[in-house]
């Protein structure tokens, strides 16, 4: 029997009702607040804070702003009026809900030129004690780049999983401020050469040569204008068969027959991909995203256990608000037990810095809201 | 394999699934580059850029792929490659005789240096693991080796070390079961380490001073049913370029020092080397190591070798199209690429533009009555009309040359002998690139030509044919199986290849770290050249498509004072490192022009095609580096006079 899911059922919010929810959180008692968000040039990097503490509520409000520098070639540095505007509006937010601001520099890369953001962020918040003072950790990941968010919440997820079961509230909310049209604005420059596994999962495991021969699944969840990684994730993973994720359904009905139109030569001339391998799952619910990929996992596991069982690699490379079901995926069968237990890599190439084309239109973004761990799961724990 | 649309899009033939078939597409010509003297008895150094066929050259000499080679030698496809390799000495008639042992070094060893460890301990890790993963592989590899299965056969497997030699935590004699799971206690352990979340500092195993598993296999430890291995032990390190410059160095100094018996052949890209020592290249070679081999440079001094090699690649997956698919795609990549320029129906143009060159040439005749001669004698020219205007052509370029240096005020006839002296194969290619641009005729087309623009690059040459067999097969799949198979033009060739070449060079800022600035810098060399190429005289025919920055200059680039001192040459440097890593530039070192010594940088051919520009080598402009530097910040500003007027 394919054991529950963790968050078979879990809290999303979105936009009214998300602000509606973060009211009635904060209006049920005291709540001690830690905000941490990262410092960029995406515009929607203060949108969760506004909102968020704009609920009102007694208690704390602390803000944890993460600098980190993406080197003086970056293409984001044309953008520092950007950074700085952003950086303004934070230091207002902050004056005017009277809260505390701590900062941690996350270094990207180290003197050699190789990546350390995921085990510099993960060695920055190592401190259980950190957070005992907080009922409520939220972690804004709308201005973060995936390889330091991933690593970030499996850090904060395995602390809060390890914290003691004392009565004591402790919740793990993540938000992002979601738009499409933004997320194509945006692109990575200056793509790294190669990928490698993120930091938090099982990078290591999952490359021991004493299990080479165990077939490899590998579950992109796709977006728009990803060729270069996908080629380089694929070098990296060399995976024995292919899952792709496709969102469906999405606010563009026909997005998962673009990316397919998009990634045709790679999918169906250079890999072969099985057309019923293809997974769907919805745009806008990160916890579909996370069933599907851990289903299908579970079952080639069980599947290929004549062939003592299979790996796992997951690959992000859509909206940040997908991205996050691939990584709740990816901790989930890392930290299985027994014959749910998969090794799983989470696969994945950084760029030096992003382009910014002018958004076609102005949408305003939407903010979603996971909760991922705390009082909502209590009866589970 | 599963039915296979179009080969050419298989670029990874290590990614390629059966022996068979990897065998099918493994082109034997990379072979020539090897040492011709027993390759094995020395560490090699392989590199190449990105898809320069690295590692399917250490794959091919792994176990099972050799053992698949000798039960195939009979076969009229894998013959060629069956005796090339016999001839290196890996196999013989009915047996494998190198044992080889592939270690990919892009995994996990880099996440040693990130642990915040002291650089002694994290060493002795990074040797523990390579002797965990060397152990796993040489079981696995010996079996295969020996027709045996693996892991079901590891009971035949004698393991016995002497005793002034032990492998920590190995007790010996022990079979391969032990053995093995020596090595993944150790490997799990390590493993573990790295992916902890807990600081590292105390945990783990204390790790090895040096590779001990390389001492092992010299002293003939490894035993199959008590017997010594007879064929000798080749271990295979591949994308060494993903460990830390530290760890590299280690890895080299062990591998050196140990003067191991056991050969090591060490693969990696360009693009992992330091910007000095890609500027640097060739710094290597010495009496310790074998040769290292370049790839793209070994290629370039025998462009031929180089075409011949691609050109069977491709009629392999050609023919794999064929086999597999429903009947509509092209047996042959040859027969698809049509390389005639007489057809009937380009004749009209070719002799429209044959009249108005010979009537511009004459027109200055009749001006200047000392080239009578010269225009007599191409009244006289046999040949088809597309040869008669290659030689009009010529002598325009040649009399604007003689115009351009000639003071005198006297102008004595000029005879024919003259001419023929000054009418060589570079003036000719020139007039076929100067009427090409004119004209509107197709040059970037043909075997040779698209063997070229592959820039002695296995994969780029495999993506461009890929675009060139993809039309093919859109082509059959319109046309069916009436008619004769599908054949491209030279000119859609060239519309199809030029279209290639502008996505990936738009793609730079993205593909590449200092892709913008390695992309702008690009543009301005091809816009240079192409000013220099395109002028009436043709001055350095058959034309230029590089630069050149003085030997002494170069070490500017090269000393860390000097770099630190000034950030727009630190930058420069950073994007020449970029730019050669990446195949993009060609740098051909100690250059003697004119009584100094450079070093000469040219484009990518692909390059050459986005600015028109020939494929020769040997066409360069020499350059000083505050002026390169200046196009790197500013751009290049083309002369006021200078460009063909056409």
């Amino acid at each position: 029997m394919i054991a529950d899911l963790r968050w078979r059922d879990y809290v999303l919010t979105k936009g009214d009702a998300g602000l509606a929810m973060w009211h009635t959180l904060f209006a049920e008692r005291e709540r001690n607040v830690l905000y941490v968000l990262g410092l960029g040039f995406d515009e929607r990097m203060c949108v969760g804070l506004q909102a968020v503490f704009g609920a009102g509520g007694v208690g704390k409000r602390d803000v944890c702003v993460l600098r980190f520098e993406e080197g003086p070639e970056s293409a984001s540095r044309s953008h520092s009026d950007l950074r700085a505007a952003n950086e303004q509006r934070l230091a207002q937010l902050v004056a005017s809900g009277g809260c505390g601001l701590s900062e941690r520099s996350i270094p990207l890369v180290s003197d050699d030129n190789r990546r350390i953001g995921g085990r510099s962020i993960a060695k920055a918040f190592s401190n259980p004690e950190d957070f005992r003072n907080y009922t409520d950790v939220i972690v804004d990941i709308s201005a973060l780049p995936r390889g330091l968010y991933f690593p970030l919440i499996a850090k904060l997820l395995t602390m809060f999983d390890q914290l003691p079961k004392d009565g004591s509230v402790h919740n793990l909310h993540v938000v992002v401020a979601h738009s499409p049209t933004l997320d194509m604005a945006i692109r990575d420059e200056g793509i790294d050469d190669s990928a490698t596994f993120l930091h938090g999962f099982s990078a290591a495991e999952f490359e021991r040569e004493a299990t080479r021969e165990q077939p490899r699944i590998w579950l992109p969840v796709l977006g728009r204008g990803q060729q270069i990684q996908l080629d380089r994730i694929l070098t990296l993973v060399a995976p024995d068969e292919i899952c792709p994720v496709l969102p469906s359904p999405a606010q563009n009905p026909r997005e998962s027959d673009d990316l397919i139109l998009e990634y045709r030569q790679v999918l169906f001339d250079q890999l072969r991909v099985e057309p019923r391998n293809i997974i769907y799952a919805s745009e806008g619910n990160p916890f579909e995203v996370y069933r599907q990929i851990v289903r299908s996992v579970r079952q080639y596991k069980r599947a290929l256990a004549p062939l003592s069982g299979c790996k796992a690699v997951v690959s992000a490379m859509s909206s940040k608000l997908s991205s996050l079901g691939a990584l709740l995926a990816a901790y989930e069968l890392r930290d299985s037990e027994g014959e749910d237990h998969v090794d799983v890599g989470v696969a994945h190439v950084d760029a030096q810095g992003y382009a910014l084309d002018k958004p076609r239109d102005g949408e305003s973004p939407t903010l979603y809201n996971l909760s991922l761990a705390g009082e909502c799961y209590a009866d589970k724990e | 394999m599963r039915d296979l649309r179009n080969p050419f899009r298989l670029q990874a033939a290590e990614h390629i699934e059966s022996e068979t078939d990897f065998l099918k597409l493994f082109g034997p010509g990379v072979l020539d580059l090897l040492p011709e003297e027993d390759p094995f008895a020395r560490p090699q150094f392989i590199r190449s850029a990105p898809g320069g066929g690295k590692t399917s050259l250490l794959k091919l000499f792994t176990p099972s792929i050799l053992h698949t080679l000798v039960a195939l030698r009979g076969n009229p496809d894998y013959k060629e490659l069956f005796q090339r390799v016999r001839q290196l000495g890996a196999i013989d008639d009915h047996s494998v005789r190198v044992v080889g042992v592939m270690l990919a070094c892009g995994r996990t060893y880099p996440a040693l240096a990130d642990l915040g460890l002291p650089a002694p301990r994290a060493r002795r890790l990074l040797m523990a693991l390579l002797d965990a993963r060397i152990m796993l592989g040489c079981l696995k590899s010996v079996l295969a080796a020996s027709r045996l299965r693996y892991p079901e056969d590891l009971g035949r497997i004698l393991v016995d070390i002497p005793s002034d030699d032990p492998l920590p935590g190995l007790q010996s004699p022990c079979d391969g079961n032990q053995a093995r799971d020596w090595a993944e206690r150790l490997e799990q352990s390590i493993c573990d380490v790295i992916d902890s979340l807990l600081p590292p500092v105390s945990s783990g195993p204390v790790g090895h001073d040096s590779l001990l598993t390389l001492q092992l296999l010299d002293r003939g430890a490894l035993r199959v049913d008590s017997e010594p291995v007879v064929p000798r032990w080749l271990l295979l390190l591949d994308d060494v370029q993903k460990l830390t410059a530290e760890q590299r160095s280690a890895l080299r100094e062990t591998v050196v020092e140990q003067r191991s018996g056991t050969t090591v052949w060490i693969a990696e890209r360009l693009d992992a080397l330091s910007p000095e020592e890609l500027l640097a290249s060739g710094a290597l070679a010495g009496r310790d190591y074998g040769d290292v081999i370049n790839l793209e440079e070994a290629w370039r001094r025998n462009p031929r070798r180089f075409e011949s090699a691609v050109a069977t690649i491709a009629e392999r997956r050609a023919r794999m199209a064929a086999d597999v698919a429903t009947g509509d795609a092209p047996g042959s990549f040859a027969a698809i690429i049509d390389s005639n320029m007489d057809s009937p129906e380009r004749t009209a143009r070719t002799q429209a533009a044959l009249d108005t060159v010979s009537r511009r040439v004459r027109e200055i005749a009749t001006q200047n009555p000392q080239y009578a001669e010269w225009v007599s004698s191409r009244s006289d020219v046999e040949g088809n009309p597309r040869e008669q205007l290659v030689a009009w052509r010529s002598l325009e370029i040649i009399i604007e040359r003689h115009r351009r240096k000639t003071q005198q005020s006297f102008e004595f006839a000029l005879g024919r002998e003259e001419l023929e002296d000054k009418d060589d194969s570079g003036v000719k290619s020139a007039a076929e690139l100067l009427l090409a641009k004119e004209f509107g005729f197709p040059y970037y087309f043909g075997p040779a030509r698209l063997a070229s623009l592959g820039s002695f690059n296995v994969e780029q040459y495999l993506s461009l044919a890929g675009d060139l067999f993809e039309e093919a097969l859109a082509a059959a799949l319109l046309r069916g199986r009436r008619g004769a198979p599908p054949v491209l033009s030279p000119e859609r060739q060239q519309q199809i290849l030029t279209d290639a070449g502008d996505s990936r060079v738009n793609d730079l800022p993205r593909r590449a770290r200092n892709g913008r600035d390695v992309m702008n810098f690009l543009n301005v060399v091809g816009a240079f050249c192409r000013d220099v190429t395109y002028q009436p005289n043709a001055p350095y025919a058959p034309g230029v498509n590089g630069i050149a920055i003085s030997m002494q200059e170069r070490k500017i680039l090269l000393d860390p004072v000097a770099l630190k001192a000034n950030e727009s040459y630190a930058r420069f440097g950073q994007l020449l490192a970029t730019a050669l890593a990446h195949n993009l530039l060609h740098a051909e070192l100690d250059k003697s022009v004119k009584n100094q010594r450079w070093m000469i940088l040219y484009l990518n051919r692909l390059m050459c095609l986005k600015f028109e520009l020939p494929l020769n080598f040997g066409g360069f402009r020499e350059r000083p580096l505050n002026v390169l530097v200046g196009w790197m910040e500013r751009g290049y500003k083309p002369p006021r006079a200078g460009t063909l007027a056409l």
